[in-house]
């Protein structure tokens, strides 16, 4: 005979499932800040090369230039990734009509990435066309060799309107200034996942957001260094300054994953618990390990090599290696941060729903 | 997976709809449904019409109330207080799963759309008049070349009575099988009968019971009209009702019980003598009832004794203390304590000996026709419409003898001497030429026991007339298919014993919700249209059914359109009081049943005494062996009733989410299998399995689960070949089976000794 | 404003027979294989014979703080001031998905279409069918009855402005949801065994008894 009586208290939840988004959406989450992390490349190159006022051949506008074009570029994708999510696209277009929730953070993140995406291309025009950038040489100016290639006269009506329009000095500077916000304000990604009570692994409205940016701003950085590198390859302290800041966004990065690890791992929240035991076993972890190598390689190298070039200590032999070793490691930051949401979505679980019991 | 019951990717509501805005929305073309999504239009409930009926989809009558629109139903649900649906008075009535579907069941385009005849071999759309001449010319051309008396009679769902005219006292067929006492419950039914409590061991009187126990029984997910779990939950609720089930299966009856008892199948006749002996020993019997009003105590005093808690431990797996303390517990709160058995216990080859051994606990304690214990429930009366007319119908099958009883070549089978055919036997007698016909009326023999030979006697008869809804193993093989209409399109009436109203008997029916759709008809029209053609026509004077229901309704007073109308379509017509049997002449129940001839008779053939006694499993039926370790039984589920309802995608789709198996593409039955069986055979849910005993195999999807017994495999019964699921999807769970039966009524005896191989581990 | 609708819910009752959700697919003219907007599930635990198999029925549950809609982009989730039942405009919707992960009962259900659709409480039919309909009416006074409600086998589910509800509610039940069991959003009623197990607790002043109707 069974006593129900003497069983203990049925305490049980119901598991919802948690595959609402599809792999878009973490590519987009990624994209948005990249394309921020790229836009404050672009911004600083223009500014460090105001500083030595050294006309527009040089290195800065390389990398000022494919800056602007990574961030455009990512912009572009991140929205394409949020609009092939969404049932009726007209709709999201319409963001103006249609986002009237600004409580929301896609309504918020929608005008940040829209208005980056804007800043954004403004910059890369102006740095591409004008009277500068057409006596200027480099891989980045490619798009003029294309419009050149088109013809019916296009880059030259190009260049007479930039020079039209170009602002002055402080205009520049301010255009910078708001873009780099809009470019930080790509934080908006984090907050857009740490916002959901249910889901514990995202429910971290500091680390989340922060471990956004910071990753996320520097395989932005990364990615633009990597192309510049691939046609400069010398490493003076200038790309060395900006090795340096990858590897520290790195490192903080890798320490807001431990900490944040540390807490999954010691949550009482059976949805923790349960983000936990997926990202310790099978394919997701694998993953995690992707994300630590990824970080920690960028790390290293962003660290040593940018140190020693910002001394001015590298030895020629390690030069050598250095531009191969840099793009590298920055290719592995690159995938390892976007694995990063991936697993953050992956192995997103919402709190189950406590339906009967003590 | 399926998309029956889709329209094309259209849904009911928006068929209606959809040609009106057909050309308009040509005109704008893509750019509409690129941009503006638009739902689809629903019409609304507010405005629909309502009309009332009896759901049918298990045959037990809850009362329905339908919302019509446009000639289409558009929403379907109970009413309040009625004696099936309801818990009585005050209460909301409502439809279990299978009722509600009745609406997609009317307008499903899978349903068979109109006749057929068959034509050079093939089955051909034929017009009703078509049809109704060539059933004629069949019937006479059968009548001469084998004899009327060899057409055998399975009008079992008619919702009409007037298919037992045609085919006894017109065609002339003493042949005739139903469902109750042939493969639902025989023992239940027949010992029930013989013992003097008639089929009402089933169904005692739940709302003032203090004491329920459900002894093989499922209520809360099988049930003969929703009152019955509603019944037990006011009980428990307002009585504080103790509520038992006995079960090998964990179900959601036990998971609401106070005490379960996980019994070992094909036992529960040592259960019942067990419980027996302690309330004697414990002096706990209702002496007075005993004496005064029973018959051959002494035979049963005798039956039980020894047969301790301790000695039905042993043999049933129970604890010794807890069938202690359960009959210590009914014997208490008797005459206010109820047993209900039904199926579980009688679909056993044992089960004429567990009926008996657990129907007499109730002469015991002296609960019956008492308040809360087992009730004698009446019915009320209809006028008989012959009568009414004053039609004299002739009586033409009397005289003739049925073939069980007729031919020597039956003579071993004990069950001739109690009923006059056997489910198992039929494919024999089609063999032996002693049965060449049938009619069935949405009757599935082919799910109910000895598959195998059905299958192949339905192909062999000479003239199968089929009227049903969906295409099955009877309708493809049919000569002849009518196409019936549902309960939403016929005219209905209702009129049972048992119900929420302990005291009352009741009536309830109503129009027809709908037009018959397609080129369907009612069950009535068909039937009078073949008695027209066979020249019977002067029999059937009425103009409709309703006129028919209208001359039953004359003993009340009442026409169906008074009954159906206002806000209910049911009308309680007499009281009666408890303790019925104190008007009658002798015993009101017999522990023995040695003055009962028939039984006598059978019993004697069999070696059985007249008394409760022990049976053990495998004296009628299978044993367990080596190679085939596993006992295997087919159950219901609340999604289905009798093995018709496999069509419907809702409650398909309910069965496979109810397993966790929704995702995948597979729709038939599921072999519900204990880990501890499952794991050394590496077995997984999900995974194909086969089902096989000595005679018979059959494969189906493996559902792990600590809900069955170990060494008990269960699946719900109605699916594979035969059934109506598309490509005879499932298992057909009676191929394993052979001519295992309970010897007295005939009753399939389901339990089969198997054992489980494949999955991929 | 209106007083808050709201669910009740006895698992004591509920026999898991699914009346509720294939009535809700009914009213609201859905296929049989569409997202359920009421779902039952089984919450199973133990070895036979210590197995227990408890079924619950749940959809949305018009939340009194609906996260759904604090997330909403376009505003096409309304938590209706006149009666509280949370609606779904669908000329809005742009099919994110965020209410999904918003929502702690996972009510929220996207068809072929993408867009969303999740219970009304029968103000109106079919997906969005509640946008914009009037306040809800109780049955006696002609509104309908929400489906699941109306076709529930064993009455284990009711629906009804708050201080309706709660007078129907056992009093542990009430107690628990004004100390905020589940969130106060919807009223739950104990399973038996559970309630008594509680009073043994609270009979034995065992500080758990607290706990326990706090939710």
């Amino acid at each position: 005979m069974i006593e129900l009586l003497d069983l203990p208290a049925f305490v049980e939840f119901r598991w919802l499932p948690a595959d609402y988004w599809d792999l878009s959406i973490p590519v987009y989450l990624y994209l948005a800040v990249v394309a921020g992390g790229a836009y404050l490349t672009g911004a600083s190159a223009c500014f460090l090369r105001s500083l030595r006022d050294s006309g527009a051949c040089c290195l800065e506008s390389e990398i000022a230039r494919w800056g602007f074009l990574v961030a455009v570029l990512s912009a572009a994708g991140a929205g394409l990734a949020v609009l092939s999510h969404l049932a009726v696209v007209y709709r999201a277009i319409l963001f103006p009509i249609y986002l009237t929730n600004f409580g929301s953070w896609i309504t918020i993140g929608t005008w940040i990435l829209v208005i980056l995406s804007v800043l954004a291309v403004v910059c890369l025009v102006l740095q591409l066309f004008g009277e500068g950038p057409a006596n200027d040489e480099g891989a980045s100016l490619f798009p003029r060799r294309i419009l050149a290639w088109v013809g019916f006269g296009l880059l030259e009506r190009l260049d007479r309107l930039v020079d039209r329009v170009r602002p002055p000095m402080a205009g520049f500077a301010a255009l910078h200034v708001v873009g780099s916000l809009f470019a930080l304000a790509t934080i908006y990604t984090g907050f857009e996942l740490a916002i959901v009570d249910t889901v514990p692994l995202w429910n971290e409205p500091v680390l989340v957001p922060l471990l956004f940016l910071t990753s996320g701003v520097a395989a932005g950085i990364g990615l633009t260094l990597g192309l510049t590198m691939l046609f400069e390859r010398e490493i003076g302290p200038v790309f060395g300054g900006y090795a340096l800041a990858v590897g520290v966004l790195s490192g903080v990065s890798l320490l807001l994953v431990g900490y944040g690890w540390s807490a999954l791992a010691t949550s009482d929240s059976p949805a923790a618990a349960a983000s936990y035991v997926q990202l310790t076993d099978g394919l997701l972890y694998v993953g995690v390990w992707v994300v630590v190598v990824g970080f920690l390689a960028a790390l290293v190298a962003g660290l040593v090599l940018g140190a020693a070039a910002v001394t001015g200590r590298l030895s020629p032999s390690i030069e050598r290696l250095g531009g191969p070793a840099l793009i590298g490691s920055f290719g592995l930051l690159f995938v390892g941060s976007l694995v990063l949401r991936l697993l953050f979505l992956l192995a997103a679980e919402q709190d189950p729903v406590v339906v009967v019991g003590l | 997976m399926s998309s029956q019951g889709e329209y094309g990717g259209l849904t009911r509501r928006t068929m209606l709809k959809a040609s009106g805005v057909a050309a308009g929305a040509a005109a704008v073309g893509g750019c509409l449904s690129m941009f503006d999504q638009e739902d689809p239009p629903v019409a609304s409930i507010q405005d629909a019409e309502i009309a009332y009926g009896n759901c049918w989809m298990c045959c037990h009558d809850c009362s329905q109330k339908a919302y019509v629109n446009d000639g289409t139903v558009v929403d379907i649900t109970g009413v309040d207080g009625n004696p099936r649906g309801s818990a009585g008075p005050g209460t909301e009535g409502t439809l279990c799963p299978k009722g509600l579907n009745q609406l997609d069941k009317t307008h499903d385009p899978d349903r068979i759309k109109q006749p057929y005849i068959r034509e050079d071999g093939e089955l051909r759309e034929a017009s009703w008049e078509e049809a109704f001449e060539y059933t004629a010319e069949r019937l006479e051309a059968f009548d001469e070349e084998h004899g009327a008396e060899t057409f055998l009679d399975a009008g079992s769902w008619a919702e009409t009575p007037i298919f037992r005219h045609i085919w006894r006292d017109l065609y002339g067929t003493p042949e005739r099988i139903g469902r109750g006492v042939h493969v639902c419950a025989g023992p239940t039914f027949v010992a029930g009968g013989m013992m003097g409590v008639g089929s009402n061991n089933r169904m005692p009187d739940y709302q003032n019971s203090e004491y329920l126990i459900m002894w093989g029984r499922n209520p809360f997910s099988s049930f003969a009209g929703q009152f019955e779990p509603k019944g037990i939950l006011e009980a428990v609720e307002k009585n504080g009702a103790t509520l038992v089930t006995i079960d090998p299966q964990h179900t959601q009856t036990v998971q609401k019980s106070d005490t379960w008892l996980p019994i070992k199948p094909r036992t529960d006749g040592a259960l019942a003598l067990a419980m027996g002996q302690v309330i004697i020993e414990e002096e706990l019997y209702d002496e007075e009832f005993v004496e005064e009003w029973t018959y051959g105590f002494d035979a049963y005093r005798e039956a039980v004794d020894g047969k301790t808690p301790e000695w039905a431990a042993e043999i049933t797996g129970l604890d010794p203390d807890d069938i202690r303390e359960v009959a210590i517990g009914f014997a208490e709160a008797a005459p206010q304590a109820g047993i209900s058995i039904w199926t579980g216990t009688a679909q056993v080859g044992n089960g004429w000996k567990a009926a008996q051994n657990i129907t007499a606990l109730n002469g015991l304690v002296g609960n019956v026709d008492r308040p809360g214990g087992l009730r004698m429930w009446q019915s009320a009366s209809p006028a008989d419409p012959f009568e009414v007319q004053g039609i004299d119908l002739p009586n033409n099958a009397e005289g003739k003898e049925p073939a069980l009883r007729k031919y020597e070549e039956y003579e071993e089978y004990p069950v001739r001497h109690v009923e006059t055919i056997a489910h198992n036997l039929v494919p024999e007698m089609v063999e032996n030429g002693h049965i060449n016909g049938i009619y069935c009326h949405h009757d599935m023999p082919l799910k109910d026991g000895n598959a195998q030979g059905w299958l192949e006697a339905i192909e062999e008869m000479e003239l199968v007339i089929a009227v049903d809804a969906y295409w099955n193993g009877i309708t493809r093989n049919a000569d002849v298919v009518f196409a019936d209409a549902t309960q939403l399109e016929k005219d209905t009436i209702g009129y049972g014993s048992w119900n929420s109203y302990s005291q009352h008997t009741w009536i309830t029916g109503g129009k027809a919700a709908v037009e018959p759709q397609y080129d369907t008809k009612p069950d009535f029209d068909i039937l009078v249209g073949i008695a027209e053609a066979m020249g019977w026509g002067e029999y059937f004077p009425w103009e409709d059914h309703e006129a028919f229901i209208d001359d039953q309704l004359s003993a009340f007073d009442l026409s169906l359109e008074e009954l159906s109308s206002g806000d209910r379509n049911y009308e309680l017509i007499d009281e009666y009081p408890y303790e019925q049997w104190k008007d009658g002449d002798g015993p009101a129940f017999r522990f023995d049943l040695d003055q009962v001839p028939p039984f006598v008779a059978a019993a004697e053939e069999t070696g059985m005494d007249t008394a409760p006694e022990w049976v053990p499993p495998g004296t009628y039926g299978d044993e367990l062996s080596e190679e085939y370790p596993l006992e295997f039984y087919d159950t219901r589920a609340v999604y289905f009733s009798h093995g018709s309802d496999q069509a419907l995608d809702r409650l398909t789709e309910k069965y496979a989410e109810r397993h966790d198996l929704e995702d995948r593409e597979y729709r038939g039955n599921y072999l519900v299998i204990n880990p501890r069986d499952a794991e050394p055979r590496g077995i997984e849910t999900g995974e194909m399995v086969t089902v096989e005993s000595e005679t018979g195999a059959g494969e189906l999807m493996a559902y792990v689960s600590e809900r069955t017994q170990p060494g008990f495999v269960t699946t719900v019964y109605g699916y594979g070949e035969g059934s109506l699921r598309p490509d005879d999807e499932g298992m057909n769970s009676m191929k394993v089976h052979d001519t295992q039966m309970d010897p007295i009524t005939g009753q399939p005896d389901r339990h089969v000794a198997v054992d489980v191989h494949g999955g991929d581990g | 404003m209106g007083e808050q609708w709201m669910f009740y819910f006895d698992p004591n009752r509920c026999i898991g027979c699914d009346a509720c959700s294939i009535a809700c697919k009914q009213r609201h003219d859905r296929d049989a294989t569409a997202d359920d907007w009421r779902t039952v599930s089984h919450l199973k635990r133990g070895e036979y014979p210590d197995f227990e198999d408890v079924p619950i029925s749940m959809s949305c549950m018009h939340c009194h703080d609906a996260p759904c809609e604090e997330v909403c982009p376009p505003d096409a989730i309304l938590k209706r001031d006149e009666d509280g039942i949370v609606t779904v405009d669908r000329d809005r919707c742009i099919g994110c998905h965020y209410c999904a992960w918003a929502c702690p009962y996972g009510a929220p259900t996207y068809g072929d279409d993408g867009l969303m659709s999740k219970c009304n409480m029968c103000l109106g039919e079919g997906p969005g069918g509640g946008h914009g309909q009037p306040p809800k009416q109780k049955a006696e006074d002609g509104g309908a009855k929400p489906s699941c409600v109306d076709n529930c086998v064993g009455e284990a589910i009711k629906a009804g402005p708050q201080s309706e509800v709660m007078d129907e509610a056992s009093e542990a039940a009430a107690r628990r949801f004004e100390n905020g069991a589940y969130g106060s959003r919807v009223i739950v009623e104990p399973i038996a065994e559970d309630a008594e197990a509680a009073e043994a607790i609270r009979s034995g002043e065992d500080d758990r008894a607290d706990a326990w109707l706090n939710g």
